[in-house]
């Protein structure tokens, strides 16, 4: 569904994402992890085309990852939610509806808003409301679309618990649904138990890509151990 | 859907919505009126110089106007084209960045539709501007209204220009490594410019003289953009003629030229205009108060720095600004502003103590100091102080922590002043005792706007509703603030006809005014929200 191959990024002479490679197959749910600064935001702009690679190339379902072939493929939820001000909860789904062309919007949109508590806010403009009701906003949006590719940049900042756990849900229908997601997150324990595989990113390039059981298999640990435990080990400076 | 159809109707809902906030907050209906009268006020301006036509030379007047259009314009120009070559400029928002550009939609239509709506923004925007200049330009020549369409047009045709010519520059010079190479040709621009100019001006043997000449020379009219505005504005002033068609003409194509290259030039775009539109987000946020407003200053960056305590509680505050102002500047009292003041001030003084033996250019240029200290510092660093939380957190007394907030800024403004009265003051033979009361004058003005900030926030918590009634306010505090010092002043103007009296008068009223200010702003401080 996705490729990444020999991608790097660099802002002026600084390298933020130094030639990574790494796919997902239909279906797989992604955790992009890494500590602050490694190139996990970076890298997922560029698979959206908000940034421009410098080397590599990416591909969305055989599609260069900036044609609009490939964008009817995907949706992002960006680290921080920006909307338009002056347009209301729902006119924001309905934005996207239009952009993304999606049958039964209406349907698709009220369940979404229902599920993210965000019924009584639907006609509120942007700018009315907080940065967690934003955030949620921006969760539905990406999710409207039903895309076959989920691209989250931290999608849990800022949540409720509620909202948390809606989420995760929704990622366990993803994966159901045969749907990938690339989710980038520092709330280790809340993918925890959702992730198929997990990439671990450092200073601009990919340390880690192994699936959980790999990963506790080769530092040697029993079945207790957490993702967080697991993380710091790769991490840890050397 | 059709891209065009989906971006108009985005728009169509945020005008719709934009109506519906009037209608459930008529709070900013007032402040659209206020607006309303100030346009008012600028076309009773025109319609009284244009009944009252001045007296001038016709020649001389229409000389300088369009010397004043091609000098400023060009300048305008060859920033902005310069600009163009380090960053684009941006026709979108944050919404955009996050919403619209990963969407499958064409970014060039986006790009297309984005450029078109500034453009015929632009046409309504810069309407006002060149109404506010009006009263200048009949001032200085007499106009033809009935071709004032053309004076309108020539003037927003320079600047619908100059947003699609950055784009386009700055496209150009990513895509084909061309930044450089450009980068020279402006130079080498500016280089031309200036010593044409030289040369006007050593043939005429007088700078303004030259100047004239050299900007109204007849060969400029044929320049792209520039010229072609030139004649088109010109038209109120020198008359009609067939060239007015035609610089109209060739302006209009050449705005639909930059689009249509930037239109099939620009298909991956989205990073270039990253950086110019989270400015734009910023600016938005610093105008409404939320971030805090950069200060010019020397761009340093010192990672070590030591700066001594200067005492605990509310004076971390003080200590804080320090620190910010000791990275960004050579010194926390001394920046890039006090050298400006410092080359005024000499400047000044060499030009008029040729031109007097008197103080008078003294006790003009602190009036008009003190008068524009007063517009800018209405809105200041105390209000940014206010989003933050720590204001209300650290413990200590209030009066301590308002002027721990405002002390550096204050220090900082005396810092300037003095640089500009010293210099100035010995070139004219001041003596000390003047200029320590023209300072003081000075200051008392900052001072004013600092200590009635906090009193402003109690009234309107709301940045947002402080943004949209700025323009109130400002009446505001010139009525309440600065009324009680030009009535003392003018008793005593009328009384002892005393010029140094009357300043130190209307400082001394001043600080009684911030000393009142101030004990209601600690009364008040309790009731201040961390919004």
């Amino acid at each position: 569904m996705l490729k990444v191959e020999s991608l790097t990024k660099k802002y002026r002479n600084v390298v933020a994402v130094d030639d990574i490679s790494f796919s997902l197959n239909q279906g797989d749910i992604v955790g992009l992890l890494g500590p602050n600064g490694a190139g996990k935001s970076t890298t997922i702009k560029t698979i959206v085309g908000l940034l421009r690679k410098n080397a590599g190339s990416i591909t969305i379902g055989s599609y260069p990852s900036t044609s609009q072939e490939a964008k009817k493929k995907f949706t992002y939820v960006p680290e921080t939610p920006e909307l338009y001000d002056m347009l209301t909860v729902w006119e924001h789904l309905q934005f996207i509806a239009y952009a993304y062309d999606v049958a039964n919007f209406a349907e698709k949109a009220e369940r979404l808003i229902e599920r993210y508590d965000l019924w009584d806010k639907k006609d509120k403009l942007a700018k009315e409301l907080s940065k967690g009701m934003k955030q949620k906003v921006s969760i539905c949006c990406g999710l409207l679309p039903e895309p076959d590719l989920y691209l989250f940049d931290e999608p849990m900042i800022g949540l409720d618990p509620k909202s948390i756990r809606e989420t995760k849900l929704i990622f366990k229908e993803l994966s159901e649904q045969q749907k990938t997601v690339l989710v980038s997150t520092h709330l280790l324990d809340s993918i925890e138990n959702l992730c198929d595989r997990v990439l671990v990113m450092k200073q601009g390039r990919i340390i880690v890509d192994m699936t959980m059981e790999e990963m506790k298999r080769k530092l040697g640990n029993s079945g207790s151990v957490s993702l967080e435990d697991l993380f710091l080990e790769v991490t840890k400076d050397e | 859907m059709n891209e065009f159809k989906l971006l108009a109707k985005r728009d169509g809902r945020i005008i719709v919505n934009h109506f519906k906030e009037i209608r459930s907050n008529p709070k900013r209906l007032g402040i659209y009126l206020l607006y309303l009268v100030w346009i008012g006020s600028l076309v009773f301006n025109v319609v009284l110089r244009y009944r009252n036509p001045v007296e001038i030379q016709a020649q001389l007047g229409s000389q300088i106007i369009g010397a004043g259009f091609v000098g400023v314009g060009t300048a305008f120009l060859l920033y902005f084209l310069y600009r163009g070559t380090l960053e684009s400029s941006t026709f979108f928002t944050m919404g955009d960045v996050h919403l619209l550009f990963p969407a499958p939609v064409s970014p060039q239509k986006v790009l297309l539709y984005s450029m078109v709506k500034q453009s015929l923004l632009h046409i309504f925007l810069y309407g006002f501007l060149i109404l506010a200049l009006m009263p200048l330009i009949m001032n200085t020549s007499r106009i033809d209204l009935q071709y004032l369409p053309f004076m309108y047009l020539g003037f927003i045709g320079l600047f619908l220009v100059i947003a699609p010519l950055n784009f386009l520059v700055f496209a150009l010079g990513s895509k084909y490594g061309l930044q450089l190479r450009l980068q020279q040709g402006i130079f080498a621009l500016i280089v031309i410019f200036i010593l044409y100019l030289a040369g006007f001006i050593i043939a005429a043997g007088d700078l303004w003289q030259g100047l004239l000449q050299g900007l109204n020379a007849s060969w400029l009219d044929y320049l792209p953009v520039i010229g072609w505005s030139k004649v088109v504005f010109m038209t109120a002033v020198t008359g009609y003629s067939i060239y007015s068609i035609a610089g109209l003409v060739l302006q209009l194509l050449f705005l639909v030229c930059c689009i249509v290259i930037s239109y099939y030039t620009a298909d991956d775009y989205y990073e270039d205009t990253l950086k110019a539109t989270e400015q734009r987000a910023l600016r938005k946020k610093q105008k409404a108060g939320v971030e805090k407003a950069q200060r010019f200053s020397f761009p340093f960056s010192k990672k070590k720095l030591f700066v001594r305590k200067v005492g605990s509680g509310p004076w971390a505050l003080f200590w804080r600004s320090k620190v910010e102002y000791s990275r960004s500047d050579f010194h926390p009292y001394l920046g890039f502003w006090t050298i400006m003041f410092l080359l005024a001030g000499i400047g000044v003084g060499v030009f008029a103590g040729k031109q007097t033996d008197g103080l008078t250019p003294l006790y003009i240029v602190n009036g008009v100091i003190a008068y524009i200290i007063f517009i800018f510092s209405a809105s200041n660093a105390a209000q940014h102080e206010l989003t933050k939380p720590y204001i209300f957190l650290i413990p200590g007394s209030n009066l301590v922590k308002i002027i721990g907030s405002n002390l550096t800024d204050i220090l900082r403004m005396f810092a300037n002043i003095l640089a500009l009265n010293i210099p100035l003051g010995i070139l004219l033979n001041a003596p000390l005792q003047i200029i320590m009361i023209l300072v003081i004058f000075d200051v008392s003005f900052y001072i004013l706007n600092l200590s009635s900030n906090f009193l402003i926030r109690i009234i309107f918590p709301n940045a947002l509703d402080q943004k949209a009634l700025y323009p109130l306010f400002l009446m505001l505090q010139m009525l309440l603030l600065l009324l009680p010092g030009i009535i003392v002043g003018g008793v005593l103007a009328f009384v002892f006809q005393n010029l140094v009296l009357i300043f130190a008068g209307i400082a001394a009223v001043n600080i009684i005014i911030i000393g009142v200010l101030l004990l209601l702003s600690n009364k008040v401080f309790a009731r201040l929200e961390w919004i």
